[in-house]
């Protein structure tokens, strides 16, 4: 067996005034997210790869076989969607048994496979419920058991707990990691919460305006995001336009030689997290960006800690603090190993 | 989406947009040339002729007059219906709001003959009125006149009105009176400036359709109406084509009436778009309360009287069906010896004739409706709806001219076939109207499930849609059937003698002032209508969607 379950070759499609480019490839048994703001195409790649959408051009191959200009139906991309879209016409058991049926398996195994797929979603002795008796959560369950049920090569998820609240949220990303492994079953899992992404994947594409800003690992994601879209999609951080951090670091005792930025660092935006920033009353200390005489501008309290918002000479700096500044005045270091430089969008 | 799939939506309603297309532009054709084309020559002489004749320009002013007064008095008893039942809660709001449907499954012509058994001079009301106070002389002689006109007019009409704005006032943002209430102003001030300027184009909406309805409205003229006195354009139609055999100025006199028409649907549309714009789709439903003692007592009053007005013509004809008297002043005693002579000749044969009609053109309809619903929703082409609804902008007397017309070239053999036809175009609107909404409230994803998880588009049409569409198309069915039974205007165009229907059967027993028999051929037309209800009723609560 191959080792790349999906691959896409340059895959357009230009529908009204936006167009996305992609192209990537998954390995077998992986869960890939696709996160990225509304609009920017994760709905569209769903439909490309499920064979919903026929891309204008560009080669789709999912197990070694070439699926370009294949039906939905004979693609094995099982979609689980937002809205469940379960068949309101049929009992739980019958939409689970719906793929089966559609193949012709034998109403005995049909049984046997409806009865394992509710234990595995955990609701055994659901399998004659109506649709509207169920709740979101269960519907969810009922949905993906039934897409498991096509047996797909690929399982797409599109935003599946985006109408849930965010309780029940947890407890299903948890249960939907453990399913897909389980079954070995390669994923892909579209969503808007960034969370979401970085706790469940193997790997993330974070997709903008139809294009792959980044493909990689969540941690490379979130601690080297390849651009300054990912690095602020992907969480907080503070964007400071390098010719105000330059003044700062010549007030700090960093020396220019010795940093690890750019010669033209002043055309840069540096970024930095909120939890790297160090908050002192009057602070010093080597290789750290200081700015000096920041202005706090709002404080708001977020349960486990502060979030904060200071002012330096015009640009906001977010922090992080476990308790409430009691000045406000400070003086923010950060460690410049922490700092990111972004040339133009694109980490130096 | 590859081509052996898309097949199946792209081809499936091309067979029922072309019949669609010929049912309804054909026969229209047809009469238009009758009215601009005199021995194989283009003339304008026949329609400048028609719309400048005096009798032509006074039956067009009675129409419009007729159509104002019916919508007037319509509003004036549907608005404060639409007002209870929106504002208040009471027991039996289910079974008022079910009773108000019975006028839109009730033919014309059964309507009409409840108005001459209970209103008429020696009707159930004046009989009542008599004994009650002991008068000589049947004190309401409303029959056969102008009042009759409008009344059986508002009596089919007011659900219109009671209907739409109840709905539109269910729809309107109740924190915009609440915020009128906190700012100071009264209850009534509250209702007179910020609620009821928010309801007005509703109410005109209601209004353009009721004064359609009543403009085009033949089978009531024609029967209470009658004399020259009171002959509206569609009358005069049938009258021209039918009695003077004058095909020509039948065929201007449509094209008047549809001028007419097509205006008022025009701002039919105009008024519905700033009525849709006042409603806020999603938001929680008005809060209801229960009257006041005061306003309670005015409340069951007005229901009282409304389904007096509602039930007694249609309890009058169940009753006279079986009000026999051997003699002329006889007593009158029960007897189905009516209900036993339907079963032989020619009432027999109408039954069997509307059935087999109604039967044949409700199942064309629908198979014609469901391709050309697959294609509405899945090329979301407003332009295709659009033509669906082509056939409600011409009244069906019209219509029933068109195929007059084809059924003097073809020759009588074909009048039964095109009776079917006839029927199947005037259904066909009501059929899209009924599944569209059901079918295009079904989310996308469902159909888009069903593809990827290994469903071609014609299984997932057979095997997901169509069953959830089932409810819908049962309910457009005996929508059909209703309409295509109790159709007289087209059916009485078009019928030689040699077919009879039920309502033109009724209509010819009115006519030679047979009421009894009427009045039964009346009732299994009344049974039929009810199980159709019926029918609706059920299938409404098993929709998925609800």
């Amino acid at each position: 067996m191959p080792e790349e379950a999906l691959s896409l070759h340059d895959v357009c499609k230009t529908i009204d005034d936006f167009s996305i480019t992609l192209d990537f490839s998954i390995n077998h048994g992986e869960l890939v997210s696709i996160v990225g703001p509304s609009g920017c195409g994760k709905s569209t790649t769903i439909g490309l790869i499920s064979g919903l959408i026929t891309p204008d051009k560009g080669r789709i191959i999912i197990d070694s076989r070439d699926v370009t200009s294949e039906d939905p139906d004979k693609r094995s991309a099982a979609v689980v969607f937002q809205d469940y879209a379960l068949f309101p016409n049929m009992d739980t058991g019958r939409n689970i048994a719906f793929p089966m049926k559609i193949r012709h398996v034998q109403k005995s195994e049909r049984q046997k496979r409806v009865d394992e797929l509710l234990d595995t979603v955990r609701l055994p002795s659901f399998g004659k419920r109506r649709i509207n008796e169920l709740s979101g959560g269960e519907k969810q369950r009922i949905a993906l058991a039934r897409a498991l049920a096509a047996n797909p090569s690929i399982l797409l998820l599109d935003e599946p707990l985006s109408a849930l609240d965010a309780k029940l949220r947890k407890i299903l990303r948890r249960e939907i990691c453990r399913i897909q492994k389980e079954f070995g079953q390669t994923t892909i899992y579209v969503t808007h919460d960034q969370s979401e992404a970085l706790s469940m994947s193997d790997r993330i594409i974070v997709l903008n305006n139809g294009r792959i800003e980044q493909f990689d690992t969540p941690q490379k994601i979130f601690q080297r995001p390849a651009t300054l879209f990912t690095a602020q999609f992907m969480g907080e951080g503070t964007a400071i336009s390098g010719s105000v951090a330059e003044s700062a670091l010549r007030l700090s005792s960093v020396d220019f030689s010795q940093n690890r930025f750019s010669d033209t660092v002043e055309t840069s935006t540096l970024f930095f997290r909120p939890e790297d920033v160090q908050i002192a009353e009057s602070f010093s200390l080597c290789s750290t960006l200081q700015f000096d005489h920041c202005h706090l501008e709002s404080a708001d309290y977020e349960g486990s800690s502060w979030a904060l918002e200071y002012s330096y000479k015009g640009s906001t700096i977010l922090a992080a603090s476990k308790s409430k500044p009691e000045s406000s005045e400070a003086s923010l270091s950060i460690r410049t190993d922490r700092i990111l430089e972004y040339k133009d969008g694109i980490l130096v | 989406m590859s081509k052996k799939n898309s097949a199946f939506i792209t081809y499936a309603p091309y067979p029922a947009l072309i019949m669609l297309i010929a049912l309804f532009f054909i026969p229209l054709l047809l009469t238009l040339s009758q009215a601009f084309f005199k021995d194989g020559k283009l003339t304008f002489s026949i329609v400048s002729e028609a719309f400048s004749n005096p009798y032509n320009l006074k039956v067009l002013a009675f129409t419009f007059k007729q159509a104002i007064l019916s919508t007037l008095l319509s509003l004036l008893i549907g608005l404060p219906g639409a007002y209870i039942l929106a504002r208040f809660s009471f027991h039996g709001k289910k079974l008022l709001r079910a009773i108000c449907t019975v006028p839109f499954v009730l033919p014309p012509i059964l309507v009409v003959l409840g108005f001459v058994i209970f209103y008429g001079n020696s009707g159930f009301l004046n009989k009542l009125l008599m004994a009650l106070f002991n008068l000589s002389e049947p004190p309401l002689k409303i029959l056969y006149s102008f009042q009759a006109i409008i009344i059986a007019h508002s009596f089919y009409n007011f659900p219109v009105a009671m209907n739409m704005v109840s709905t539109a006032l269910e729809q309107l943002d109740e924190n915009c009176d609440k915020a009128s209430r906190t700012l100071g102003a009264s209850s009534l001030r509250t209702f007179l400036s910020v609620t009821l300027p928010r309801l007005i184009p509703s109410i005109l909406s209601a209004a353009t359709l009721i004064f359609l309805f009543c403009f085009t409205s033949f089978a009531v003229i024609l029967v209470l109406g009658g004399g020259p006195q009171f002959t509206t354009i569609e009358v005069e139609i049938y009258n021209q084509a039918k009695r003077s055999m004058n095909l020509g100025s039948a065929s201007a006199l449509s094209i008047m009436s549809m001028t007419v028409c097509i205006a008022f649907l025009a701002l039919n549309t105009i008024v519905q778009r700033h009525a849709a714009a006042q409603s806020r789709i999603g938001a929680t439903s008005l809060s209801t309360r229960r009257p006041r003692l005061g306003a309670r007592i005015l409340v069951v009053l007005y229901i009282v009287l409304l389904i007096l007005f509602v039930l007694a013509p249609i309890a009058s004809v169940l009753i006279r069906s079986v009000l026999s008297s051997s003699t002329r002043s006889g007593a009158k005693h029960i007897s189905f010896e009516l209900y036993r002579r339907l079963t032989q000749g020619s009432s027999l044969q109408a039954i069997a004739n509307s059935l087999t009609i109604a039967l044949a053109a409700s199942i064309v309809s629908i198979i014609m409706g469901l391709a050309l619903c697959i294609s509405i929703r899945r090329r979301r082409s407003p332009a295709l709806e659009i033509i669906c609804m082509l056939p409600m902008s011409i009244s069906t007397v019209i219509i029933g001219l068109g195929y007059y017309i084809i059924s003097r070239l073809s020759g009588q053999g074909m009048s039964y076939m095109l009776i079917v036809l006839a029927h199947v175009i005037i259904t066909l609107p009501f059929v899209i109207r009924t599944i569209m909404p059901i079918y295009r409230s079904m989310p996308e994803n469902i159909t888009n499930a069903a593809l990827t998880l290994g469903c071609t588009m014609k299984q997932a049409f057979l095997r997901i849609e169509l069953p959830l569409l089932r409810s819908a198309i049962l309910t457009s069915f005996s929508f059909a059937f209703a309409i295509s039974i109790g159709e007289m205007n087209a059916t009485l165009m078009l019928s030689s003698n040699t077919i009879q229907t039920i309502p033109v059967v009724i209509y010819r027993l009115i006519n030679s002032y047979n009421y009894q028999g009427a009045c039964a051929l009346g009732s299994i037309l009344i049974l039929v209508c009810f199980m159709v209800f019926l029918i609706s009723e059920a299938a409404k609560k098993r929709s998925p969607y609800a």
